[in-house]
C-alpha cells in the first residue's frame, strides 16, 4: 500500500482491516479503468476520457493518492482540450504511477 | 422508518464502488446507516417503493453516467420539497463554481467535498439533519396550535347567539368573522320585556388569541346579564356600566372593548344606543333614503375597560326614532381596518361605509335578502374597491318584521321537527297566497329535502345543536323560488360540461344523490337551482315551475 494512502486512510478510518479493503477497492478501479482510458485515448474518444479521468481523479483524492489525482485532473484539461500528444503523455505516466498501487 | 434500531438512515448514490465503500464505512463510523445505490433510476425506485421519508439525507455524486445529480434533486423535489441532499464531489477549479451555485439554488441542497473526514462529515449532516427535525417538530407543533385554534374558534362560535333570528315582531342577522381563526369580537342579544331586544357589539383590543380569550371571558358575563338586578329596566348605559365593573373586576388593566349597546324597541320603533368607543349605529331608512347623521350631537364615551373609573350616564345614550321599514346596521371597527391592498394601505375615508350601505341595503330590501346582508360586507368592501382586511369582523343588522305578504322569510333551528313544523307553516302560507296545491306541494317537497340535506351532511351530528338555516320564498314571475341559507359544509356543485348528452347527466346527478348532497329528485322538480357562496354562507336558490306557468319568465335577480 503506498505510504501516503496509507497515512491518510488510517487517519480517516483508524482501522487496518477497514483500509485494506478499500485500498483493494482503489487498486482495482485504476486497473479497470486503465485499459479503458488507453481506448477512449486511441479513438479520440474525448469525453469518455475527460469522464473516465474524472473518476480517477475522485477515487484517487478519496484514498489520499495526490499525486495520481493531479494526473487526472491534468489529463482531463488535456481531454476537454483535445490536446491528443498531451493526453498520451499524462496517461503515460499515470499507467507509471498505477503500478505502484 | 428513517431511523432502523436507532440507527439514521442515509441514501447514497455514487457510481464508483470505491465511493460507496468509504462512505458506507464513514457513516457507519459515525453511527449512520448507509443504504448505497450505484445509478440514480436504482435511487428513483427505492425513494418510489418506501418513500422519502425512509431516508433522513440524500448524499449523491453529481456527474454520474448520463444523468447528473441535479436532475436527481429534482425528481426527489417532487416527492420531499425538504430532504437535506448533500452533493459529493471534487470541485474542478473549471466547474467549481458552476456546480457551487447550482447547488445553491435550493435550499436544502449542500456542498460535501469528496475527501471529507468522518468526523467533519458527522457534523455537517447531522447539523443538517437535526436542523430539519428540529423544523419538522416547528411544523408538527404548527398543526397543533392550529387545531387548537380551530377548537377555540368552535367554541367561540358556540358561545354566540345564533346568527340569525327572524320572530314575529322583529329579526336580526350577525356575522362574525374572525381575522385569524379566533376573534376578538363579539355580539349578544337579550331579549327584554316588551318585545325589546338587548344588542351588544364587542371588540376587544388587538385580535388573536389573546382578544379571543377576553372575548370567551367577556361573553360568558354578558351571557349573565339577564339574572342581574333590575336588568328589566336596564339602559345602554346601565349596562356598559355593568360590562364596565366586570373588566375592572376581572380584566384590570389587561385589555378594553370598543362596545355598541343597543336597545331596540319595535312597538316604539325606537332604538336607544351608545357608542363605548365603537363606530356609531347607522340607520338606513328605506322610506327616507337618505342618510342623515344618526348622533348629530357625537354622543357616546370611551371604551370600556380602558379607564379604570369610566361610568357610562344616559347623556352619552343616542335615542333614534325609526320608520316602519328602518334597518340598525352595526360594525365593529374591524369593518372600518380595510384597506385597497396589503402595500397601498389607503384607509377607508369618511363617506366609505355610508356609501356601501346606500348603494347596498335597499337593493337587499327590494330583493329580500336584507338578512343576509352581514354576510355580503365583505364582497361589497371588495367591489367598493377595498380588498385587504386587518382586524376581525363583526356585522350586524336588525329591525322591525318584514312587513311584505307575498314573501315569506324565516329562520329554522337545525331539528328535524323544526323543519318537518316549518315545512308545514310553508304549506299553509302557501295556500294563503293562493298556489295551486301541485305547486304548493313541489315547493314543501323541495325544502323539506334540502333541508334534511343540510340537517344530515351539512353540519357533523354533535355540532349541529344551535346551528341554523334561513329561507325567503316568493312568487317570481311564473314560478315559485325558494332561497335556502345555511352555514353548513358547501354542497358540491355538478359542474356539467357544454353538450352533456343524458345519460351522463343522469349518471353524474346518481352519483350524487347516493352521496346524499345532490338529491335526484329536486332536479327533477326545479327548473333551475342555483348555488352561491358568501364568506361562510351557502345560497341554494330553487326555481320551481308553477302550474299554468312558463319557466322562462320571471324577475330573477
Amino acid at each position: 500500500m503506498k505510504q501516503c494512502c496509507r497515512d491518510y486512510l488510517m487517519e480517516q478510518f483508524g482501522d487496518e482491516d477497514v483500509i485494506a479493503e478499500i485500498y483493494a477497492e482503489y487498486a482495482k478501479s485504476i486497473q479497470e479503468k486503465i485499459p479503458e482510458l488507453e481506448a477512449a485515448l486511441s479513438s479520440e474518444n474525448w469525453g469518455d476520457l475527460d469522464k473516465l479521468a474524472h473518476a480517477v481523479k475522485g477515487n484517487a483524492l478519496a484514498t489520499g493518492d495526490n499525486a495520481m489525482a493531479d494526473l487526472a485532473i491534468s489529463l482531463r484539461v488535456a481531454a476537454k482540450m483535445s490536446e491528443k500528444e498531451n493526453s498520451e503523455t499524462l496517461f503515460g505516466k499515470m499507467k507509471e504511477l498505477a503500478k505502484e498501487i | 422508518m428513517a431511523e432502523q434500531n436507532g440507527k439514521t438512515k442515509v441514501l447514497v448514490i455514487d457510481d464508483e464502488r470505491l465511493i460507496r465503500l468509504m462512505l458506507n464505512a464513514k457513516l457507519k463510523l459515525i453511527g449512520y446507516t448507509a443504504v448505497c445505490v450505484a445509478s440514480i433510476p436504482e435511487a428513483v425506485v427505492l425513494l418510489n417503493d418506501g418513500g422519502c421519508r425512509q431516508f433522513k439525507a440524500i448524499i449523491t455524486d453529481i456527474m454520474m453516467g448520463d444523468m447528473d445529480g441535479f436532475v436527481f434533486r429534482d425528481i426527489v423535489r417532487g416527492m420531499d420539497e425538504s430532504m437535506p441532499i448533500f452533493f459529493m464531489t471534487a470541485l474542478d477549479p473549471e466547474e467549481g463554481s458552476g456546480f457551487l451555485k447550482r447547488i445553491m439554488d435550493d435550499s436544502y441542497s449542500f456542498y460535501l467535498p469528496k475527501s471529507i473526514k468522518p468526523d467533519l462529515l458527522l457534523k455537517r449532516v447531522k447539523s443538517i439533519v437535526d436542523s430539519r427535525r428540529v423544523e419538522e417538530l416547528v411544523k408538527e407543533k404548527d398543526k397543533e396550535v392550529m387545531a387548537a385554534l380551530t377548537l377555540g374558534a368552535h367554541l367561540q362560535r358556540k358561545m354566540l347567539p345564533p346568527r340569525i333570528r327572524i320572530t314575529d315582531t322583529d329579526f336580526y342577522s350577525c356575522s362574525w368573522m374572525p381575522k385569524d381563526i379566533v376573534s376578538g369580537d363579539l355580539f349578544e342579544v337579550v331579549p327584554l320585556p316588551d318585545g325589546a331586544k338587548l344588542y351588544i357589539l364587542g371588540d376587544i383590543q388587538g385580535h388573536g388569541t389573546s382578544a379571543s380569550l377576553s372575548m370567551m371571558a367577556v361573553q360568558s358575563f354578558l351571557k349573565q346579564l339577564p339574572d342581574t338586578e333590575n336588568f328589566a329596566s336596564a339602559t345602554p348605559a346601565s349596562i356598559a356600566n355593568l360590562i364596565q365593573r366586570f373588566f375592572a373586576d376581572n380584566l384590570g388593566t389587561l385589555t378594553y372593548m370598543a362596545t355598541l349597546i343597543c336597545i331596540h324597541r319595535p312597538e316604539e320603533r325606537t332604538v336607544d344606543w351608545i357608542s363605548c368607543g365603537a363606530p356609531d349605529l347607522f340607520v338606513v331608512d328605506l322610506v327616507n333614503p337618505e342618510l342623515e347623521p344618526v348622533n348629530p350631537e357625537k354622543r357616546g364615551s370611551m371604551p370600556i375597560g380602558l379607564m379604570q373609573d369610566t361610568v357610562y350616564t344616559e347623556n352619552e345614550v343616542v335615542r333614534t326614532s325609526l320608520s316602519e321599514d328602518a334597518l340598525c346596521i352595526a360594525f365593529t371597527d374591524g369593518v372600518l381596518d380595510v384597506y385597497r391592498d396589503e402595500d397601498g394601505h389607503v384607509p377607508v375615508p369618511d363617506s366609505f361605509l355610508p356609501d356601501m350601505l346606500n348603494e347596498m341595503i335597499p337593493e337587499a330590501a327590494r330583493l329580500d335578502t336584507v338578512v343576509i346582508s352581514p354576510y355580503k360586507f365583505r364582497l361589497a368592501c371588495e367591489v367598493f374597491g377595498y380588498n385587504y382586511f386587518a382586524d376581525d369582523m363583526t356585522a350586524l343588522i336588525f329591525g322591525a318584521r318584514f312587513r311584505k305578504t307575498d314573501v315569506l322569510i324565516k329562520s329554522v333551528p337545525m331539528d328535524a321537527d323544526a323543519i318537518d313544523e316549518t315545512a308545514q307553516q310553508i304549506e299553509s302560507w302557501c295556500s294563503e297566497q293562493g298556489w295551486d296545491p301541485e305547486s304548493v306541494t313541489k315547493v314543501e317537497l323541495v325544502f323539506e329535502e334540502k333541508m334534511m340535506n343540510v340537517y344530515d351532511h351539512g353540519y357533523d351530528v354533535h355540532d349541529r345543536a344551535g346551528e341554523q338555516a334561513c329561507f325567503r320564498l316568493r312568487k317570481n314571475g311564473n314560478y315559485a323560488e325558494l332561497t335556502i341559507w345555511d352555514w353548513g359544509t358547501p354542497e358540491p356543485s355538478i359542474s356539467v360540461a357544454a353538450g352533456s348528452s343524458e345519460v351522463e347527466l343522469e349518471l353524474r346527478n346518481r352519483d350524487f344523490s347516493s352521496r346524499g348532497r345532490g338529491r335526484l329528485m329536486l332536479r327533477k322538480i326545479c327548473v333551475g337551482i342555483e348555488r352561491n357562496r358568501f364568506d361562510i354562507l351557502n345560497e341554494t336558490i330553487y326555481r320551481i315551475t308553477m302550474n299554468g306557468g312558463d319557466a322562462q319568465q320571471g324577475d330573477q335577480k
